[in-house]
């Protein structure tokens, strides 16, 4: 960890420092990822949309659309609300369903992209996560599994478990006990105490987690008098949310040892280098894509010089820097 | 898909809330009839989805009605100012799927502009196109001029119909009433519209294509903000549409 005191000694030094010298490369656990910045899921699809704009292998990792163990047809249309800086959306995990997923969605994608690739899961029962936690597990080119206990579109669904510590224990032990890959639980903010669900997948088992996944939002139609979107409420995110996500990677870090990937409204290498002295070990990148399909390059592209920028040699010595 | 930066060269209002916009800039030469081009807005997060009109190798025509802060910010804006397109979007119009049947576009409102692109790529093609306008009210009618000067460029005919709802301009009635009896069994239908007049198309005989709205988040069928279910499984609008066959969709 870096003083920020020498960081700003260090500063009158960068000119002397070749954007090349600057080491962006960070550890989620023993895997070492050549830059932090991961698109998120549910906002990359699995590649397809993205691999004719630049090289997806210029990218951390990938977090492939969250999948279900049937395949779901999602949520009635409108799905989308903007707001200040942010969107809302309410698509209802629309995916094929785990055996497609293996079978077509994830072939096509490691043609174009050869790294490991983050699975993320969800479920409405504990045996259905355990039943995608099991498949997933034979797929060698997953790194991670990442549990999504936070969708707030589904009724009766996700949300249930990541809204009480002892649910949310349940999933991640039960998760835990079938795989040997990494676990990081994707923690929803629509709680009262986030840190206390994060420190119940700490002692449960978890090797990290992701946070934080959508706001519950709303927008209504003030000519209508009816919500803009079809299933009324919404997962709100964007850069609206950035200050919510880095308090609560803060707040989760300083209570937690595991390693955090931290997401909610980033869009720019700053919020990247913030979001990292707040605690995260890496990033997601969400709603940025659907505005700019290039923004991961982008940001991954800045990032050396934005380091250097600001005196930072190594982007891994600043995880946390804001808790000393 | 590229994200290209255009310098609006004109912005004017040709009807009762919609303008025409022409964009200079860097357009390609890729483009097709039924595509569409998400439009940055600055201050808002989401792009806006508009319909192309029309294009040539640097210019970029777009018509688009105010209808929300977005298109109203549109509105304001003045020649020279700068907006960052991706285009182009979509799947467009199939055009061989008409075969040697008489084509018929048919545009409702804001979803004429599509079929003023379309027609041109018909004179192209040496078809004579029935183009059938269908509007409101006669303060709504626009779009005449751009088919009358296709026809003089090309010169071949277009038979031109426009309708209006309350009879103020042209046919007393639906675009449904402007379309000939035979037509309605023979034709091949490329329409775009209200989904009110493109249902009571999609009860006809006639086989055809039609282009369907939606609200998008990023346009490129990335979000799953779109997507519809069809007789051919699910579909997003930005990606595998906007354009679907009229045989495939679900009412």
């Amino acid at each position: 960890m870096v003083d920020m005191r020498e960081m700003a000694n260090a500063r009158d030094m960068v000119d002397m420092v070749d954007t090349d010298m600057v080491d962006i490369r960070t550890n989620l656990g023993e895997w070492e990822l050549d830059n932090p910045v991961i698109p998120a899921s549910g906002t990359f699809g699995f590649g397809q949309e993205f691999k004719d704009l630049y090289d997806l292998n210029i990218l951390g990792s990938i977090s492939f659309k969250g999948t279900t163990r049937e395949a779901r047809i999602g949520n009635p249309l409108p799905r989308i609300a903007e707001t200040p800086m942010g969107m809302i959306n309410s698509v209802g995990l629309q995916n094929p369903g785990m055996d497609e997923v293996i079978r077509h969605e994830l072939p096509e994608l490691f043609k174009v992209f050869h790294k490991p690739v983050i699975a993320n899961i969800s479920g409405f029962s504990v045996e259905e996560y355990v039943d995608l936690a099991t498949a997933f597990d034979k797929v060698k080119e997953v790194g991670i599994i990442e549990v999504n206990v936070s969708c707030p579109n589904v009724h009766n669904g996700g949300m249930a478990y990541g809204v009480c510590p002892e649910s949310a224990a349940e999933v991640t032990s039960a998760v835990k006990s079938v795989t040997k890959k990494p676990v990081y639980v994707k923690l929803s903010p629509n709680v009262t105490d986030i840190v206390e669900i994060a420190k119940a997948c700490e002692d449960s088992g978890a090797d990290g987690l992701s946070m934080i996944n959508t706001l519950m939002g709303m927008r209504i139609d003030v000519r209508t008098g009816k919500p803009v979107i079809a299933n009324k409420m919404g997962g709100f995110s964007g850069p609206a949310i950035f200050p919510v996500a880095l308090r609560m990677v803060y707040q989760v870090t300083e209570a937690c040892k595991i390693p955090v990937i931290g997401m909610g409204g980033i869009s720019t290498p700053e919020d990247v280098i913030e979001m990292m002295m707040a605690g995260a070990s890496a990033v997601q990148v969400g709603a940025a894509n659907l505005v700019n399909p290039w923004a991961c390059r982008d940001i991954i592209e800045a990032l050396p010089a934005t380091c250097k920028k600001l005196g930072i040699a190594r982007l891994r010595d600043i995880i946390g820097t804001a808790h000393k | 898909m590229r994200k290209e930066c255009f310098v609006v060269d004109e912005n004017v209002k040709v009807a009762a809330d919609t303008y025409k916009m022409i964009l200079k800039g860097k357009v390609g030469d890729d483009i097709r009839a039924g595509q569409f081009v998400n439009v940055g807005i600055e201050g808002l997060y989401l792009r806006r989805p508009i319909s192309v009109a029309g294009w040539n190798r640097d210019s970029l025509t777009l018509y688009y009605k105010t209808v929300g802060k977005g298109t109203a910010l549109m509105a304001g804006m003045g020649c020279g100012e700068v907006v960052e397109l991706l285009l182009p979007l979509g799947n467009g119009f199939s055009r061989e799927l008409a075969g040697d049947k008489q084509v018929i576009l048919i545009g409702g409102g804001v979803g004429v502009p599509p079929m003023m692109c379309l027609a041109e790529e018909f004179l192209k093609d040496g078809k004579n196109p029935v183009v059938i306008l269908g509007f409101n009210s006669k303060d709504q009618v626009f779009g005449e001029d751009g088919f009358q000067e296709l026809e003089s460029v090309y010169g071949r005919k277009i038979d031109l119909r426009v309708a209006t709802m309350d009879g103020s301009y042209g046919v007393h009635g639906t675009v449904l009433d402007a379309l000939k009896e035979e037509e309605k069994d023979s034709g091949y239908l490329f329409a775009c519209g209200p989904k009110p007049m493109l249902k009571a198309l999609g009860d006809l005989p006639a086989k055809g294509q039609f282009s369907l709205e939606a609200r998008m988040a990023c346009g490129f069928g990335a979000c799953m903000g779109c997507t519809c279910e069809t007789k051919t499984g699910s579909k997003r609008i930005c990606k595998d549409g906007p354009v679907l066959l009229k045989e495939e969709i679900k009412w």
